[in-house]
Protein backbone atom coordinates (compact mmCIF):
# COMPACT_ATOMS: atom_id res chain seq x y z
CA UNK A 1 0.00 0.00 0.00
CA UNK A 2 2.79 2.36 1.02
CA UNK A 3 4.63 1.59 -2.25
CA UNK A 4 1.49 2.34 -4.30
CA UNK A 5 1.11 5.72 -2.60
CA UNK A 6 4.71 6.64 -3.35
CA UNK A 7 4.35 5.56 -7.02
CA UNK A 8 1.12 7.60 -7.32
CA UNK A 9 2.82 10.66 -5.82
CA UNK A 10 5.76 10.43 -8.24
CA UNK A 11 3.39 9.90 -11.21
CA UNK A 12 1.44 13.06 -10.29
CA UNK A 13 4.66 15.09 -10.07
CA UNK A 14 5.98 13.64 -13.36
CA UNK A 15 2.74 14.47 -15.20
CA UNK A 16 2.80 17.97 -13.72
CA UNK A 17 6.38 18.46 -14.94
CA UNK A 18 5.45 17.21 -18.42
CA UNK A 19 2.48 19.55 -18.57
CA UNK A 20 4.68 22.62 -18.00
CA UNK A 21 5.26 24.30 -21.36
CA UNK A 22 8.81 25.37 -22.00
CA UNK A 23 9.75 28.37 -24.17
CA UNK A 24 10.99 27.21 -27.52
CA UNK A 25 12.95 28.82 -30.29
CA UNK A 26 12.63 28.48 -34.04
CA UNK A 27 15.30 28.72 -36.70
CA UNK A 28 15.14 31.45 -39.32
CA UNK A 29 17.35 32.41 -42.25
CA UNK A 30 18.27 36.07 -41.79
CA UNK A 31 19.56 38.56 -44.36
CA UNK A 32 23.03 40.01 -44.04
CA UNK A 33 24.06 43.63 -44.62
CA UNK A 34 27.51 42.94 -46.02
CA UNK A 35 29.92 40.18 -46.96
CA UNK A 36 33.68 40.47 -47.20
CA UNK A 37 34.95 38.02 -49.81
CA UNK A 38 38.59 37.79 -50.95
CA UNK A 39 39.07 38.74 -54.61
CA UNK A 40 41.33 35.76 -55.13
CA UNK A 41 42.49 32.63 -53.37
CA UNK A 42 44.63 29.57 -54.00
CA UNK A 43 43.25 26.15 -54.95
CA UNK A 44 44.78 24.38 -51.95
CA UNK A 45 43.60 26.97 -49.42
CA UNK A 46 40.29 27.26 -47.63
CA UNK A 47 38.25 30.27 -48.73
CA UNK A 48 36.90 32.21 -45.77
CA UNK A 49 34.37 35.04 -45.94
CA UNK A 50 33.04 37.40 -43.27
CA UNK A 51 29.32 38.15 -43.04
CA UNK A 52 27.77 40.93 -40.97
CA UNK A 53 24.29 42.17 -40.28
CA UNK A 54 21.78 43.32 -37.70
CA UNK A 55 19.23 41.27 -35.84
CA UNK A 56 16.01 43.24 -35.50
CA UNK A 57 15.54 42.47 -31.79
CA UNK A 58 16.98 40.57 -28.85
CA UNK A 59 15.02 37.39 -29.59
CA UNK A 60 17.45 36.61 -32.41
CA UNK A 61 20.77 34.93 -31.78
CA UNK A 62 23.31 33.64 -34.28
CA UNK A 63 23.27 29.88 -34.67
CA UNK A 64 25.29 28.93 -37.75
CA UNK A 65 25.96 29.54 -41.42
CA UNK A 66 25.03 26.85 -43.92
CA UNK A 67 27.20 26.52 -47.03
CA UNK A 68 25.88 24.62 -50.05
CA UNK A 69 27.83 23.94 -53.23
CA UNK A 70 24.93 23.96 -55.69
CA UNK A 71 27.25 23.78 -58.73
CA UNK A 72 30.99 23.32 -59.03
CA UNK A 73 31.49 27.09 -59.15
CA UNK A 74 28.30 28.38 -57.53
CA UNK A 75 27.89 28.32 -53.76
CA UNK A 76 25.23 29.60 -51.36
CA UNK A 77 25.58 30.82 -47.79
CA UNK A 78 22.60 31.08 -45.42
CA UNK A 79 22.91 32.64 -41.98
CA UNK A 80 20.62 30.82 -39.55
CA UNK A 81 19.43 32.50 -36.33
CA UNK A 82 17.55 31.06 -33.39
CA UNK A 83 14.47 33.15 -32.61
CA UNK A 84 13.19 32.64 -29.08
CA UNK A 85 9.43 32.70 -28.61
CA UNK A 86 9.40 34.71 -25.39
CA UNK A 87 9.14 38.49 -25.06
CA UNK A 88 11.69 40.37 -27.13
CA UNK A 89 13.97 43.24 -26.17
CA UNK A 90 13.65 45.99 -28.77
CA UNK A 91 17.23 46.69 -29.79
CA UNK A 92 19.20 46.09 -32.96
CA UNK A 93 21.84 43.43 -32.36
CA UNK A 94 24.88 43.53 -34.67
CA UNK A 95 26.63 40.31 -35.66
CA UNK A 96 29.82 39.55 -37.58
CA UNK A 97 30.87 35.98 -38.31
CA UNK A 98 33.54 34.20 -40.32
CA UNK A 99 32.25 31.49 -42.68
CA UNK A 100 34.49 28.82 -44.17
CA UNK A 101 33.58 27.86 -47.74
CA UNK A 102 36.21 25.13 -47.83
CA UNK A 103 38.70 24.56 -50.65
CA UNK A 104 37.42 25.43 -54.13
CA UNK A 105 38.52 24.34 -57.58
CA UNK A 106 40.43 26.72 -59.86
CA UNK A 107 38.38 29.29 -61.75
CA UNK A 108 35.88 32.02 -61.05
CA UNK A 109 33.38 31.21 -58.29
CA UNK A 110 30.08 32.86 -57.44
CA UNK A 111 28.98 33.05 -53.81
CA UNK A 112 25.32 33.88 -53.12
CA UNK A 113 24.33 35.04 -49.65
CA UNK A 114 20.66 34.07 -49.29
CA UNK A 115 18.27 36.39 -47.45
CA UNK A 116 15.57 33.86 -46.71
CA UNK A 117 12.97 35.66 -48.83
CA UNK A 118 14.13 34.46 -52.25
CA UNK A 119 16.59 37.31 -52.77
CA UNK A 120 20.35 37.12 -52.41
CA UNK A 121 23.56 39.17 -52.48
CA UNK A 122 26.22 37.94 -54.90
CA UNK A 123 30.01 38.11 -54.70
CA UNK A 124 32.83 36.56 -56.76
CA UNK A 125 36.13 34.97 -55.87
CA UNK A 126 38.81 33.82 -58.30
CA UNK A 127 40.72 30.70 -57.31
CA UNK A 128 44.20 30.31 -58.86
CA UNK B 1 1.45 11.41 5.61
CA UNK B 2 2.56 11.18 1.96
CA UNK B 3 -0.81 12.64 0.87
CA UNK B 4 -0.39 15.51 3.32
CA UNK B 5 3.06 16.21 1.88
CA UNK B 6 1.71 15.98 -1.68
CA UNK B 7 -1.19 18.36 -1.02
CA UNK B 8 0.94 20.85 0.88
CA UNK B 9 3.40 20.97 -2.06
CA UNK B 10 0.57 21.44 -4.57
CA UNK B 11 -0.92 24.20 -2.40
CA UNK B 12 2.45 25.92 -2.17
CA UNK B 13 2.65 25.87 -5.97
CA UNK B 14 -0.83 27.43 -6.16
CA UNK B 15 0.20 30.22 -3.77
CA UNK B 16 3.28 31.02 -5.84
CA UNK B 17 1.15 31.15 -9.00
CA UNK B 18 -1.26 33.61 -7.41
CA UNK B 19 1.22 36.10 -5.98
CA UNK B 20 1.82 37.73 -9.36
CA UNK B 21 -1.50 39.63 -9.37
CA UNK B 22 -1.41 43.41 -9.39
CA UNK B 23 0.70 46.18 -10.86
CA UNK B 24 4.45 45.84 -11.39
CA UNK B 25 6.89 48.48 -12.62
CA UNK B 26 10.30 47.81 -14.13
CA UNK B 27 12.92 48.74 -11.56
CA UNK B 28 16.19 47.17 -12.67
CA UNK B 29 17.74 44.59 -14.96
CA UNK B 30 20.19 41.75 -14.34
CA UNK B 31 22.71 41.56 -17.15
CA UNK B 32 25.97 39.62 -17.10
CA UNK B 33 25.29 38.71 -13.45
CA UNK B 34 25.08 42.37 -12.39
CA UNK B 35 21.96 44.19 -11.30
CA UNK B 36 21.81 47.67 -12.83
CA UNK B 37 19.25 50.31 -13.80
CA UNK B 38 17.28 49.74 -17.02
CA UNK B 39 19.34 50.41 -20.15
CA UNK B 40 17.10 53.36 -20.99
CA UNK B 41 16.70 55.34 -17.74
CA UNK B 42 13.62 57.09 -19.16
CA UNK B 43 11.72 53.87 -19.81
CA UNK B 44 8.61 53.37 -17.65
CA UNK B 45 7.38 49.82 -18.20
CA UNK B 46 4.39 48.39 -16.36
CA UNK B 47 2.84 44.92 -16.20
CA UNK B 48 -0.63 44.70 -14.63
CA UNK B 49 -1.93 41.19 -13.95
CA UNK B 50 -5.68 40.93 -13.39
CA UNK B 51 -7.41 37.99 -11.72
CA UNK B 52 -9.48 37.28 -14.86
CA UNK B 53 -6.26 36.12 -16.59
CA UNK B 54 -5.84 39.38 -18.43
CA UNK B 55 -2.48 41.15 -18.60
CA UNK B 56 -2.05 44.82 -19.48
CA UNK B 57 1.42 45.94 -20.58
CA UNK B 58 2.09 49.65 -20.87
CA UNK B 59 5.25 51.61 -21.46
CA UNK B 60 6.29 55.17 -22.18
CA UNK B 61 9.26 57.45 -21.64
CA UNK B 62 9.62 59.99 -18.83
CA UNK B 63 11.00 62.53 -21.26
CA UNK B 64 8.27 61.88 -23.87
CA UNK B 65 5.13 60.80 -22.00
CA UNK B 66 2.85 61.20 -25.04
CA UNK B 67 4.62 58.38 -26.86
CA UNK B 68 3.40 55.10 -25.48
CA UNK B 69 2.66 51.46 -26.35
CA UNK B 70 -0.05 49.42 -24.70
CA UNK B 71 -1.36 45.92 -25.19
CA UNK B 72 -3.83 43.65 -23.44
CA UNK B 73 -3.34 39.88 -23.49
CA UNK B 74 -4.91 36.78 -22.10
CA UNK B 75 -2.46 34.77 -20.05
CA UNK B 76 -1.82 31.66 -18.03
CA UNK B 77 0.86 31.38 -15.37
CA UNK B 78 1.71 27.97 -13.93
CA UNK B 79 4.27 29.27 -11.44
CA UNK B 80 7.13 29.04 -13.94
CA UNK B 81 6.08 30.05 -17.45
CA UNK B 82 3.96 33.03 -18.48
CA UNK B 83 1.95 31.98 -21.54
CA UNK B 84 0.57 35.16 -23.11
CA UNK B 85 -1.48 35.84 -26.26
CA UNK B 86 -2.04 39.44 -27.38
CA UNK B 87 -5.75 40.32 -27.74
CA UNK B 88 -5.86 44.11 -28.10
CA UNK B 89 -3.62 47.07 -28.92
CA UNK B 90 -4.34 50.64 -27.91
CA UNK B 91 -5.54 52.52 -31.03
CA UNK B 92 -3.39 55.54 -30.10
CA UNK B 93 -0.19 53.53 -29.80
CA UNK B 94 2.89 55.22 -31.23
CA UNK B 95 3.62 54.06 -34.81
CA UNK B 96 6.97 52.79 -33.47
CA UNK B 97 5.13 50.14 -31.40
CA UNK B 98 4.50 47.95 -34.45
CA UNK B 99 8.26 47.37 -34.76
CA UNK B 100 8.03 45.39 -31.53
CA UNK B 101 7.06 41.80 -32.42
CA UNK B 102 5.27 41.57 -29.07
CA UNK B 103 2.91 44.39 -30.09
CA UNK B 104 0.86 42.42 -32.59
CA UNK B 105 -2.58 40.89 -32.03
CA UNK B 106 -2.38 37.10 -31.92
CA UNK B 107 1.28 37.02 -30.90
CA UNK B 108 1.90 34.20 -28.42
CA UNK B 109 4.83 34.34 -26.01
CA UNK B 110 6.17 31.82 -23.52
CA UNK B 111 8.37 33.60 -21.00
CA UNK B 112 9.88 32.21 -17.77
CA UNK B 113 8.71 34.28 -14.81
CA UNK B 114 9.45 34.10 -11.09
CA UNK B 115 7.67 36.05 -8.40
CA UNK B 116 7.94 36.77 -4.70
CA UNK B 117 5.91 39.19 -2.61
CA UNK B 118 8.64 41.79 -3.21
CA UNK B 119 9.51 41.41 -6.85
CA UNK B 120 8.54 39.88 -10.16
CA UNK B 121 11.25 38.82 -12.58
CA UNK B 122 10.88 38.11 -16.27
CA UNK B 123 13.70 35.86 -17.44
CA UNK B 124 14.36 37.06 -20.98
CA UNK B 125 17.27 36.52 -23.28
CA UNK B 126 19.20 39.05 -25.28
CA UNK B 127 20.60 37.44 -28.39
CA UNK B 128 21.21 34.19 -26.52
CA UNK B 129 22.45 35.71 -23.24
CA UNK B 130 20.26 35.77 -20.12
CA UNK B 131 18.71 39.13 -19.27
CA UNK B 132 16.32 39.52 -16.33
CA UNK B 133 13.79 42.34 -16.10
CA UNK B 134 13.11 42.97 -12.41
CA UNK B 135 9.83 44.62 -11.40
CA UNK B 136 8.63 46.06 -8.10
CA UNK B 137 5.02 46.47 -7.06
CA UNK B 138 3.42 49.72 -8.34
CA UNK B 139 1.71 52.10 -6.00
CA UNK B 140 -0.23 53.74 -8.81
CA UNK B 141 -1.59 52.41 -12.08
CA UNK B 142 -0.26 54.14 -15.20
Amino acid sequence: MFQKIIITAFTVFSLQALATEQPVSVEKTVPINDALVPKSSKANEEVKVVVSGLFSNGCYSYDRAEVKHIEDQVHTVSVIANVSQGMCIMALVPFTKEVNLGTLSTGNHTVRFLSGDGTYMERSVFVE
Amino acid sequence: MIFLLLFSLLNLNADVSNSHYGCWKLESVKWQNKIRPPFNPNLQLYFIFYKNNTLRVYWNFKNDPDTFCERVSSYNFDGEILDETVLWLHPDNSPECSKDPDMHVGRNMLTPLSVTSQQLTLHLNFSGDPLDYIYKACEQLP
